[in-house]
């Protein structure tokens, strides 16, 4: 007689023969391994590290003291740089100053696109004849100017600039068809005028008809007294595409069939809730439903 | 080799040592680690942090000096693994305590039939959460207020956790009629 703890406490298992040299692969990359002769040395190397860092620690130390004990001296220091700052000529731009103007500039070009296609690919009138539009290009320019003093926020000038007119013709929109709410009979459709090589084009159009309503329930009792034992979807029969999976709660996938039955019984399935996920469909025309089943077994 | 000179050896990054430490230990980490995830690569990926913190941090070993160097390892693969799972969340979920039941301790016998592997694959299947608190409680012996801290969860909650955890375990040995 074992329990579960000596089971599991007691369980050993054998690492893969590439586990270690893995685990080393590791090592040499986190911690290099000293050279031959250094190897002996080792320790004492360890020691003298951790003696240096102590000695580094106590010296920091020592400066945040002296820092917190000298608050005079620090504002004199803030003061020095505050000065400095206002005082570097332009012709050494300080790290603080520039940097910032830069980055209006590049935000403010960003924002700017300048796309000549997108002006001239929408026609706006009907007419079948070329249409000659000529764009101007803004030209985002870059400021140049700065001040030494201060930095400054600088608004790039948008100059014009000539750009080559374009010729475009426009495409008539292409007709777009939708499947839904065609009659059911065939259309005959004639043209206006006479085509001298087809007289009359006959087209017959696929007609999708919507998909009966499938009922699908929300509670099935898999207990065998013969009443609801299945999970059984009304109108799937009708339905050449049905695709079921059912997940349990943790979304472990419990039940699947690429063409479901009406058959699933819930078997291996303790009482819960389910959720479902079921595509059908007929004539390529596929619509997936998604949704909670529970199975009760009193 | 005796354990004070791979430990030596550990100490001054020696990988001959390192390798000595690593084959004493293996075994049992990687069943350690084992019970915490879903398969045998998942346990060696955690099992092989695990042992890079070990040497990275075996000169604090000792210093406090209140475990022996194998409850010492087998305490940071467990947080290693813990560390995997949150980085991992697969199938967590957050699980609002419904009731808290008093818990008798866990007196269930099994026949020798049981075997660790047949378990742990039923474990597999285990609620997460479950599995690491029953693990944390039933075979590494914390108590409820350390396993609190590490799961970073009420205490209550990892009561609840560990009852569910129990119940499911039961149900499913019954079932799987081990």
């Amino acid at each position: 007689m074992s329990t579960i703890k000596d089971i599991l406490d007691s369980h050993e298992m054998t690492p893969s023969a590439d586990c270690w040299q893995k685990l080393s692969g590791r090592l040499d990359q986190l911690m290099p391994q000293a050279s031959a002769e250094g190897a002996g040395s080792g320790q004492s190397a360890m020691e003298a590290g951790r003696h240096a860092s102590r000695l580094a620690g106590a010296a920091k130390a020592k400066l945040l003291i002296t820092m917190a004990g000298l608050t005079i001296g620090a504002s004199v220091i803030v003061l020095t740089a505050v000065a400095l700052l206002k005082t570097s000529p332009d012709s050494v731009p300080t790290p603080i100053s520039v940097p910032a103007t830069d980055t209006s500039v590049t935000e403010t070009m960003e924002e700017i696109p300048y796309d000549p296609e997108l002006s001239t690919a929408t026609p706006t009138t009907a007419t079948q004849s070329p249409v000659e539009v000529s764009e101007e290009a803004p030209a985002p320019e870059r400021a140049t100017e700065r001040t030494s003093e201060q930095p400054v926020v600088v608004t790039p000038a948008v100059q014009p600039a000539p750009l080559a007119p374009r010729t475009v013709t426009p495409q008539p929109p292409k007709p777009v068809t939708t499947p839904s709410l065609v009659p059911a009979t065939p259309i005959i459709v004639t043209s206006a005028q006479e085509d001298p090589v087809i007289q009359e084009q006959t087209e017959t159009l696929q007609v999708v008809e919507p998909t009966q309503k499938l009922e699908i329930p929300n509670v099935f009792t898999p207990n065998g007294d013969g009443y609801n034992d299945l999970f059984v979807i009304m109108g799937l029969e009708q339905c050449n595409k049905r695709v079921l999976i059912v997940r349990d709660r943790s979304g472990k996938t419990v039940y699947q069939s690429s063409k479901y039955n009406n058959n699933w019984d819930g078997s291996n399935c303790p009482e819960g809730v389910y959720f479902y996920q079921l595509t059908f469909g007929r004539n390529q025309i596929e619509e997936t439903l998604q949704g909670s089943v529970t199975i009760i077994r009193k | 080799m005796n354990i004070e000179s791979i430990l030596e050896g550990c100490l001054k990054n020696d990988r001959k040592a390192q390798y000595a430490l690593y084959q004493s230990f293996a075994p049992k980490m990687l069943g350690v680690c084992r019970r915490y995830c879903n398969s045998q690569e998942e346990a060696e990926d955690i099992m092989m942090e695990g042992f890079i913190k070990v040497f990275q941090k075996l000169d604090q070993y000792g210093k406090k000096n209140e475990s022996t160097l194998y409850t010492w390892i087998k305490s940071i693969m467990v947080n290693q693994s813990i560390d995997y799972f949150r980085a991992h969340k697969r199938r967590y979920e957050a699980e609002v305590p419904m009731e808290v039941e008093t818990i008798s301790p866990y007196t269930d016998d099994l026949d020798t039939r049981l075997k660790a592997e047949h378990l742990l694959r039923l474990m597999d299947e285990m609620p997460e959460k479950q599995r690491i608190v029953f693990n944390l409680r039933e075979v590494e012996g914390y108590e409820f207020e350390e396993i609190a801290e590490m799961v970073q969860e009420p205490v209550n909650t990892v009561r609840v956790h560990l009852f569910r955890g129990r119940q499911w375990l039961q149900k499913r040995i019954k079932e799987e009629d081990l």
